[in-house]
């Protein structure tokens, strides 16, 4: 990976040059932003502008482990009995679910998807799940974002497409990602560095003026501040380990501070944007939305929701013993709002068609309910995909419920690898060819196909 | 350990004068002072007209204060291993019952500084009655019968053993069956029955027969190849309450244990990639020589030659809580108001009462080091401003509408000039010797290059004749604070 340094050959200030003089040798830095149209140029040759054909990717972690067995629901299927069996209380039937097809039915909480569906936007990939499964939450969460079964990896797998693409390509435009999260996550790392800004909440994401205030028209002084502070950097000793990590963490955000208050502050022009529900993934999908229509270079976000590990209060039985209420179905639900007003609003941006929305758990929940009104970790689930060009439909084979085929004391065993998922994503939706995409996901080329949940 | 310059002189003079021996005793050495630190009077429910005014039942302004006066002002030591167990064994305030949730909060984080430099067993097992950790992992809902396997598996996987401690998913079930029964009163505060971390002495509780034959699973087991007898609770007024006892005992006698404890220490005092033959041959002393006791281990870490290798100075990304301390330490400033403590941490990814997830806060990685996202490390280069400027719009979380006091109130402690910047260095001409003052004081384990101090001299020029002098210290200050070797220790 090279990374372009600010000025290494930029001559030293002289002594008597004066502020307006310093600006100007500021901007052979690099680091204004759209100003000098790099918005990471710590990265790799980026460009300053979105791709107005470019791909979009909004990956979105269901974190704590999904049960993913009420979301897709098998009300009606030859295994279904096993699934009533094992669940007396906690299972939704045919009259509860959202109708999809083949004798499955969503969760009524997924409206929203339920409408995706209907107008053939929304794939479901059944069985998804990793080699050798660990029910922990944390080396799962590394296997997924690593795309690597034995969680051994220092990079994730957009890590490594970025890389990639940033060695491939003179000038790349798509360079990096935007992890809307509070803490970095595995899936953006490459080695040394992370291959996004992570923002949780832009608010105050700027280096602010001495009273503290956002520089929202970059005035003099705050250019000229940052300037010093990049500057300074610039001229340490070389770095490395935590030092080169902090360091080059420090220049992408000053970096990139510019085009992320730009953007918001163009899409705050907007008003006319569809109203996000007030969740934290509805503000996440709203503040996503407004980095795309904002005109943000970055193709991929990625987000998640708390709160999935549901061992108790999963659910809550109606005057009827209906199991609709509760946590797994406050959860679904604020997922299913956020993911909906996200899709209008791309729809009325007219960029639909470009967005693709990958929603995962780390792993799904067992099979049999718990003695305390929840599910313990379980293997395989389900994953969707929605999107304008996104083909509506059900892949992978759901897996068996029969006792004698369940793994990990009670789990779902996996009928698809979740690197199956990730090269269609390479391959069909980023475009890399699929020696690429083998080995950035570090397969052999004839395994691991991609899937038809987009079309070659 | 966030020392400031004084503490770091005082420390190399003894070392000097005395042995390393002498110097590391004196840190391992000294005993707890959290008397000093006592609860406040709306703890426990009892005074709630008292209390703070946000909350009758509480206030998380508070209660992060209270913890944070103690990183700050407490034995650094004895301190660093409280914020340590914190998150060793973390517990979250928004998953207990809201009417006990400061009671529990007050009790989980009294058994940590309790335990902070004392015996890791204890701990673990003082975690296991905690109730705010019977709340988090649902304990309380794990029966005979009717087991949850939310405890069984993270005693294993993150209080003890590790993921790779050898144990399998059977063993998982097993040691979530030998500490079913685990419960909390569900009652008012007032009828409290026991308190059992602040005062062990009564544990078990004076019911324990009644409630234990309902719900704890006393049939034999088999945990990590070994055999736990059945029993049943009347067994001869035996005060034997579950297999949990005895799980412990496997847990601590695999090497595992000593050696994934060594290796989460190292990283969280040292650097992030430990020696592995160090970490066996300590984690083997931890267990068999020092029965899990803290403060000899830590004698060991301090003492090991690894310890002073050029990899482990300077070399490891300050957490929330030590940035937050080490900026106070810098510029010899105190405690800003509640408020701000707690949006200030919880900006930098640290509320204490909320914890990201079971595992805890961040690990201390090198690189894609979970403390310093793009958002939090310009949040950190700008919490300077507070002290300096008094700016305090960053923390105003609700756009403008909190009443302005509740921020802006004078911190406690306020910033001075003259204890960053002497008066006699202020002057143009002695610009060198500030800097090595301030590069001595800010950045201790890096020396500022000679290009570094050239631009910072030029850009000092500049502001000499546009700005006055207060306001020209803390650009600099500020600048010098800005860079990243400020973020490492």
């Amino acid at each position: 990976m090279k990374f372009s340094t600010f000025d290494q050959d930029h001559p030293p200030l002289s002594q008597g040059v004066d502020r307006r003089g310093f600006l100007k040798s500021l901007s052979g830095l690099g680091m204004m932003g759209a100003a000098s149209g790099g918005f990471f140029p710590f990265f790799c040759k980026a460009g300053g502008e979105q791709d107005p054909e470019g791909p979009i990717f909004v990956l979105i972690h269901q974190a704590g482990g999904n049960d993913s067995l009420n979301t897709v629901v098998p009300v009606d299927i030859a295994d279904s009995s096993y699934y009533y069996e094992a669940r007396p209380e906690l299972s939704l039937n045919a009259g509860d679910v959202l109708p999809l097809e083949q004798g499955f039915g969503l969760h009524p909480g997924l409206a929203q998807l339920k409408g995706l569906w209907d107008s053939g936007d929304l794939a479901i990939i059944n069985g998804v799940g990793t080699p050798n499964p660990i029910l922990s939450h944390f080396r799962s969460i590394d296997i997924w974002e690593g795309a690597d079964p034995a969680a051994t990896t220092e990079s994730g797998w957009l890590g490594r497409y970025f890389a990639h693409q940033c060695e491939a390509n003179e000038k790349f435009d798509a360079s990096i990602g935007i992890d809307v999260r509070t803490t970095a996550s595995l899936a953006f790392r490459t080695p040394g560095n992370d291959a996004a800004l992570t923002i949780n909440n832009p608010r105050f994401f700027d280096y602010l003026s001495a009273e503290g205030t956002l520089p929202t028209a970059p005035g003099f002084d705050e250019v000229l501040r940052k300037g010093v502070v990049a500057g300074l950097i610039d001229r340490g000793a070389p770095s490395t380990g935590a030092r080169e990590y902090v360091t080059a963490t420090l220049k992408a955000a000053l970096g990139g501070s510019d085009a992320v208050q730009n953007s918001l502050a163009t899409a705050a022009g907007d008003g006319a944007e569809v109203t996000f529900p007030s969740s934290t993934v509805g503000r996440s999908l709203r503040d996503v939305a407004r980095y795309i229509g904002g005109g943000m270079p970055t193709p991929t976000y990625f987000l998640s929701q708390d709160g999935y590990d549901t061992h108790g209060g999963q659910y809550i039985l109606d005057g009827v013993g209906r199991p609709l209420a509760g946590k797994h179905a406050g959860l679904l639900s604020a997922l299913d709002s956020a993911v909906g007003a996200f899709a209008t609003e791309m729809k009325r941006q007219g960029v639909w068609d470009r967005v693709v929305v990958m929603i995962y758990s780390e792993f799904s929940r067992k099979i049999v309910q718990n003695g305390s009104g929840g599910t313990d970790h379980g293997a395989a689930g389900s994953v969707f995909v929605a999107g304008g060009q996104t083909q509506s439909g059900l892949y992978g084979a759901y897996p068996s419920l029969a006792p004698e085929d369940r793994i990990l004391n009670q789990s779902m065993p996996m009928t698809t690898d979740f690197r199956r998922v990730y090269r269609t994503i390479l391959e069909r939706w980023f475009g890399l060819n699929s020696a690429d995409a083998a080995t950035l996901l570090r397969i052999p080329v004839s395994e691991h196909q991609p899937l038809d949940f987009l079309a070659p | 350990m966030a020392a400031t310059r004084d503490e770091r002189i005082a420390l190399y003079e003894l070392g000097r004068d005395q042995g390393v021996e002498a110097a590391v005793d004196a840190i391992v050495g000294p005993a707890d002072d959290w008397d000093r630190f006592p609860f406040p009077s709306w703890w426990d429910g009892k005074n709630v007209d008292t209390g703070p005014a946000d909350s009758p039942l509480g206030s998380g302004d508070q209660f992060i204060q209270w913890y944070s006066r103690q990183l700050l002002e407490a034995n650094p030591l004895g301190a660093k291993m409280f914020k340590f167990l914190v998150d060793h064994a973390p517990v979250n305030a928004r998953l207990m019952i809201e009417q006990h949730r400061y009671i529990y909060l007050f009790q989980h984080f009294n058994l940590c500084r309790r335990h902070a430099l004392g015996n890791l067993r204890s701990f673990v097992e003082a975690v296991s009655w905690s109730g705010g950790m019977i709340w988090m992992l649902d304990l309380k809902n794990s029966v005979r019968g009717n087991l949850n396997e939310n405890f069984g598996r993270e005693l294993l996987e993150l209080f003890t053993l590790g993921v790779n401690g050898g144990y399998t998913e059977e063993d998982v079930v097993a040691c979530s069956r030998a500490f079913t029964g685990r419960s909390t009163p569900i009652r008012q505060p007032e009828d409290w029955p026991y308190s059992p971390f602040l005062n062990d002495r009564e544990w078990p509780p004076q019911d324990w027969k009644d409630h234990y034959y309902l719900y704890v699973d006393t049939d034999e087991k088999t945990f990590m190849g070994e055999t736990l007898t059945g029993f049943t609770p009347d067994d001869e007024g035996e005060e034997r309450t579950n297999h949990g006892p005895e799980v412990l005992d496997v847990i601590f006698q695999q090497p595992a244990c000593g050696e994934y404890m060594v290796w989460k220490l190292w990283r969280y005092f040292v650097a992030p990639d430990p020696p592995e033959d160090l970490v066996q041959q300590l984690g083997e002393r931890f267990r068999t020589v020092h029965d899990y006791e803290f403060r000899p281990l830590l004698k060991d870490i301090f003492m090991s030659e690894a310890f002073y290798a050029p990899e482990s100075i300077g070399t490891q990304i300050k957490d929330a809580g030590d940035y937050f301390i080490s900026c106070m330490k810098a510029l010899g400033v105190g405690l800003p108001t509640p408020r701000v403590t707690y949006v200030a941490l919880e900006s930098m990814g640290y509320n204490a009462m909320e914890p990201p997830s079971i595992a805890g806060w961040p690990e201390p990685e090198a690189e894609g080091n979970g403390w310093v996202g793009a958002e939090k490390m310009l949040f950190r280069v700008n919490l300077p401003l507070l002290w300096l400027e008094k700016s305090f719009t960053m923390f105003d979380r609700s756009g403008g509408t909190t009443p302005r006091a509740l921020y802006a109130e004078t911190p406690p402690s306020d910033f001075r000039l003259d204890r960053v910047a002497p008066g006699q260095f202020r002057g143009k001409r002695n610009f060198d010797l500030l800097l090595d003052e301030l590069n001595d004081r800010l950045l201790p384990f890096h020396r500022l290059t000679a290009r570094q101090r050239e631009f910072l001299r030029e850009n000092d020029e500049r502001n000499y004749r546009e700005l006055d002098e207060a306001s020209r210290i803390r650009e600099l200050v500020r600048v010098m604070m800005a860079l990243p070797e400020f973020q490492l220790q």
